[in-house]
C-alpha cells in the first residue's frame, strides 16, 4: 500500500486487482449496470489520487467503499430528475407493481435488482447489500430518512417477484 | 388506504426493527392474522437474505489499461493537449479567469478541478480549447494579411508550395470542423483542430520569416 | 581530353605535395575549386555557412583546422571570416547577385555547424557536434551529429546516426531518420516520416498528409507520439517491448499482430475515443493518432501486407 501511495504504478495494479470485484460489483449494482466499466475506472483513478490522504484510521476497504459510493453518486447527481423520482416514486410504484403476465421468463435476482428504478435500486444496494443505515443513506443521497425507508420497501416488494 | 395497506407499507421497517414498540406490536398482531402479510414478510426476509449473500463479479473487459494510462498521465501533470491550451488555462487561472471567460461569449466555464477523470478532463477542457482556437484564428488572420503584402518577395515556386500546403492544412481543418459539428464535445476532435491550427500558424510564421529574410 | 588528363595530373601532384591533407579531386574533369582556404580552428569555435544557393558539403575530420573549398562564378568572392563565435563563410558579388556557390568543407568533428540559405542541397557527415540547417529548397542529408536542427520547406530531410536533441521540420517533403537516439521531433505537412532502426526515448512525429512508420527499440520509460491527419501510422517494435499504446482515430482503422492486451472493444477505436492496448508491462507510452488513416502495430519484419490471416496472435480488426 505504501508503495502504491508512493507512486508505483505496478504496486497499484496489485491493489486494483485485489479490490476490483468488490468495486465493480458495487458500482454495477448501484448504477444499474450502466457505465459500470467507466465508473469502475473512475473509482480507481480517484483512489490513486486520494491514496495519499488515507490515514489508516479505518479499514482500507471501508475507505474504498465510501469513495466508490461517492463516485457513483456524483455521476448521478447531475441528473436533476433523480431526486424527483425518489420523492414522487409512488406513481411509478403503482404502475410497476402491477403483476406481470405468466409468459415472462423468471428473472434471476441480480438481474431483477438491476432493473429496479434508479432511486429504489441505489437505496436497496446501499442498505441491504452494503449495510448502510437509513440516516447514512439520507446524508449521502440528500434525501430524508423517511424517503429512504419508503424506497427500500418499494425495492424489496418489487424484488419479491424474482424469488419465484 | 385501509389498515392492511398502511401496515403493509411498514413491513420492511418492522423486519429491520425500526418501529417503536407500539408500532411493532400493531404490525405483529396484524401479521399473525393476515396470510398475505405472512407471505410478504417471509418473502421480504428472503430478499434481504439474498441481498446479503450476493457474490461479487469481475468486469468482462480488462479495465486496467485505461486506468494505468490515466494515472500515468496524471503523474506527469500533462493532459496531452497542445501547450497553448495549457498556457491559456494557466493564464485564466492567474488572471482570475473572468476576462478570458468573457471572450467565450458569456458561457460560464469552471476551471477544471484537479482530479477529474480523463473523460471529465476532455469535456471540461473543450471550452478553453475553443478559446485557444479563437486565439489561433486571430494570429492566423494577422499573418495571412502580412503575407499577402510580402508575397512578391518570395519566389513563385516557394509561394506555390506554401499555398499548396496551406490548402492541405485547411482541408484537414475543414474535415475536423465538420466532424465537430456532428460531435461537438469530442475531445480528440477539439485537440486535433487546435493542433491543425497550430501547424497552420507555424507554416505562416515560417513563410513570413522567409519573406522578411529574402529580397537579397 | 588533354585538359582533363592535365588536371588529373595537377591534382595528383598537389596531393603528394600537400601530404596528409585530403585534396578533393572528386572526379576527372571536375573543375578545381575557385576558393580553397584553410584556417586553424581553436577549440570551441563554431561554423556558420551562409549560402543563398548551391550545394553545401561539410565533412568532419579530426584536425583542428577548417578547410573551405568552393566553386562559384568568377566575380563572386567567398570569404572565411573570423567572428566572435568562430567562423562565418559567405559569398558576395559587388556587381550583383552572388549566384550559386558549391562548398566542399572539412571541419573539425567537434565543431558545431550551421548552414543558412534559400536553395541549398546540404550534406553534413562525420561530425560529432551540433548541426543546424535552415533552407527553403533542397534536400538535406546529415550523418552523425549530436543535436540536429533542420528546417526546410521543399526538401527531403535524411538524418542518420544522430543523437541528442533532434528537431526536423519540412513542409512539402518527407523526413527520414535512422539509427537515432535521443529526443526527436519531426514535423512535415505533405510528406511521410520514416523512423527506422531507432533507439530513441522520446519521439514526436507529426504530419498532415503523410504516413508515419516507426521501427526500432522501445525505451522502458520512453514516450512516443505519432500523429497524422490523413496518413497511416505503423509501429514495429520487438515483442519483448514494454509499452502502452493509446490509439485514437476518427475515421480510420486499427489492427495489430503484436500480442497486445486491450480492452477488447474494437468500437472504441472510432470517433476519436482513446483505446488502450498493453504490451508487456506497458511502461513506455505510445500515442498514435490519425484522423482518417489506419493505425497498425507490427512485429519487426512484418508489413501490413503480410500480416493478414497469417498470424495466430491476437489481431483486432474492425469489421
Amino acid at each position: 500500500m505504501a508503495q502504491a501511495a508512493g507512486g508505483d504504478v505496478r504496486a497499484f495494479e496489485q491493489l486494483y486487482r485485489m479490490h476490483l470485484p468488490r468495486v465493480y460489483s458495487l458500482v454495477r449494482r448501484m448504477a444499474g449496470g450502466r457505465d459500470a466499466d467507466e465508473l469502475t475506472q473512475d473509482v480507481f483513478v480517484r483512489v490513486w489520487q486520494k491514496l495519499g490522504t488515507f490515514r489508516g484510521d479505518s479499514a482500507f476497504t471501508t475507505w474504498l467503499h465510501r469513495l466508490t459510493v461517492n463516485v457513483v453518486i456524483e455521476r448521478f447527481r447531475s441528473d436533476a430528475t433523480r431526486r424527483q423520482r425518489l420523492r414522487d416514486g409512488e406513481d411509478i410504484f403503482e404502475v410497476l407493481a402491477a403483476p406481470r403476465h405468466s409468459g415472462d421468463l423468471a428473472m434471476d435476482f441480480e438481474t431483477a435488482m438491476l432493473k429496479l428504478p434508479d432511486g429504489a435500486r441505489e437505496i436497496f444496494v446501499l442498505h441491504d447489500v452494503e449495510g448502510y443505515k437509513h440516516q447514512e443513506i439520507a446524508d449521502l443521497l440528500e434525501i430524508s430518512p423517511g424517503t429512504s425507508k419508503a424506497q427500500l420497501h418499494r425495492a424489496r416488494m418489487m424484488l419479491r417477484k424474482s424469488l419465484r | 388506504m385501509n389498515d392492511h395497506d398502511l401496515l403493509t407499507a411498514r413491513l420492511s421497517e418492522y423486519l429491520d426493527g425500526e418501529l417503536t414498540a407500539n408500532e411493532s406490536s400493531r404490525v405483529a398482531t396484524h401479521v399473525a392474522e393476515c396470510v398475505e402479510c405472512q407471505e410478504a414478510v417471509a418473502e421480504l426476509r428472503e430478499v434481504v437474505s439474498r441481498a446479503r449473500t450476493m457474490t461479487d463479479t469481475e468486469p468482462q473487459r480488462d479495465l486496467w489499461p485505461r486506468v494505468a494510462w490515466v494515472i500515468r498521465a496524471k503523474r506527469r501533470f500533462t493532459f496531452t493537449l497542445p501547450q497553448l491550451v495549457a498556457a491559456s488555462l494557466a493564464l485564466m487561472v492567474l488572471s482570475g479567469g473572468m476576462v478570458w471567460l468573457a471572450r467565450l461569449g458569456g458561457e460560464r466555464t469552471d476551471i477544471p478541478a484537479v482530479g477529474a477523470s480523463e473523460r471529465d478532463l476532455g469535456a471540461r477542457l473543450v471550452a478553453p480549447a475553443r478559446f485557444a482556437v479563437s486565439n489561433y484564428d486571430d494570429a492566423i488572420v494577422d499573418l495571412q494579411e502580412t503575407l499577402a503584402e510580402e508575397r512578391d518577395k518570395l519566389d513563385p515556386e516557394t509561394v506555390r508550395v506554401l499555398e499548396q500546403n496551406l490548402t492541405s492544412i485547411d482541408a484537414a481543418i475543414e474535415q475536423c470542423r465538420r466532424a465537430l459539428a456532428n460531435d461537438p464535445m469530442n475531445p480528440y476532435l477539439t485537440e486535433h483542430l487546435v493542433n491543425a491550427k497550430k501547424r497552420k500558424l507555424g507554416l505562416l510564421r515560417r513563410a513570413a520569416a522567409m519573406s522578411m529574410s529574402s529580397g537579397s | 581530353m588533354q585538359t582533363q588528363n592535365t588536371l588529373t595530373i595537377v591534382c595528383l601532384v598537389a596531393a603528394s605535395l600537400m601530404a596528409g591533407v585530403p585534396v578533393v579531386c572528386a572526379q576527372p574533369g571536375a573543375r578545381p575549386p575557385d576558393t580553397d582556404q584553410t584556417v586553424p580552428a581553436p577549440r570551441g569555435s563554431r561554423l556558420v555557412i551562409d549560402n543563398f544557393a548551391g550545394e553545401v558539403i561539410v565533412r568532419g575530420w579530426d584536425r583542428d583546422s577548417l578547410r573551405v573549398q568552393a566553386r562559384h562564378p568568377s566575380r563572386t568572392r567567398v570569404a572565411v571570416r573570423a567572428v566572435p563565435t568562430g567562423f562565418r563563410v559567405s559569398a558576395s558579388n559587388e556587381r550583383g547577385p552572388q549566384g550559386s556557390v558549391d562548398y566542399d568543407i572539412n571541419a573539425p568533428n567537434w565543431m558545431p555547424i550551421r548552414v543558412d540559405g534559400q536553395f541549398n542541397y546540404v550534406t553534413i557527415e562525420g561530425t560529432q557536434a551540433e548541426v543546424s540547417v535552415d533552407t527553403n529548397r533542397g534536400d538535406i542529408v546529415i550523418k552523425g551529429g549530436n543535436g540536429v536542427t533542420v528546417k526546410s520547406t521543399e526538401g527531403n530531410v535524411t538524418v542518420e546516426n544522430a543523437s541528442g536533441k533532434i528537431t526536423l521540420s519540412s513542409v512539402n517533403q518527407g523526413i527520414s531518420i535512422s539509427r537515432a537516439s535521443g529526443d526527436i521531433v519531426a514535423e512535415t505537412v505533405n510528406g511521410p516520416i520514416v523512423l527506422s532502426d531507432m533507439r530513441a526515448s522520446s519521439v514526436e512525429a507529426g504530419t498532415i498528409n503523410g504516413n508515419i512508420a516507426y521501427e526500432g527499440t522501445v525505451a522502458n520509460d520512453g514516450r512516443y507520439r505519432l500523429t497524422s491527419h490523413n496518413g497511416s501510422i505503423t509501429v514495429a517494435v520487438p515483442e519483448s517491448s514494454n509499452a502502452t499504446f493509446a490509439v485514437r482515430t476518427y475515421n480510420g482503422s486499427f489492427n495489430s499482430n503484436l500480442p497486445v492486451k486491450g480492452e477488447g472493444d474494437v468500437r472504441d477505436v472510432q470517433r476519436g475515443r482513446r483505446a488502450i492496448f498493453i504490451l508487456g508491462t506497458g511502461s513506455a507510452e505510445f500515442e498514435l493518432e490519425s484522423f482518417s488513416g489506419g493505425i497498425r502495430l507490427r512485429k519487426p519484419g512484418t508489413s501490413a501486407a503480410t500480416s493478414k490471416g497469417k498470424d495466430k496472435d491476437k489481431e483486432k480488426q474492425p469489421e
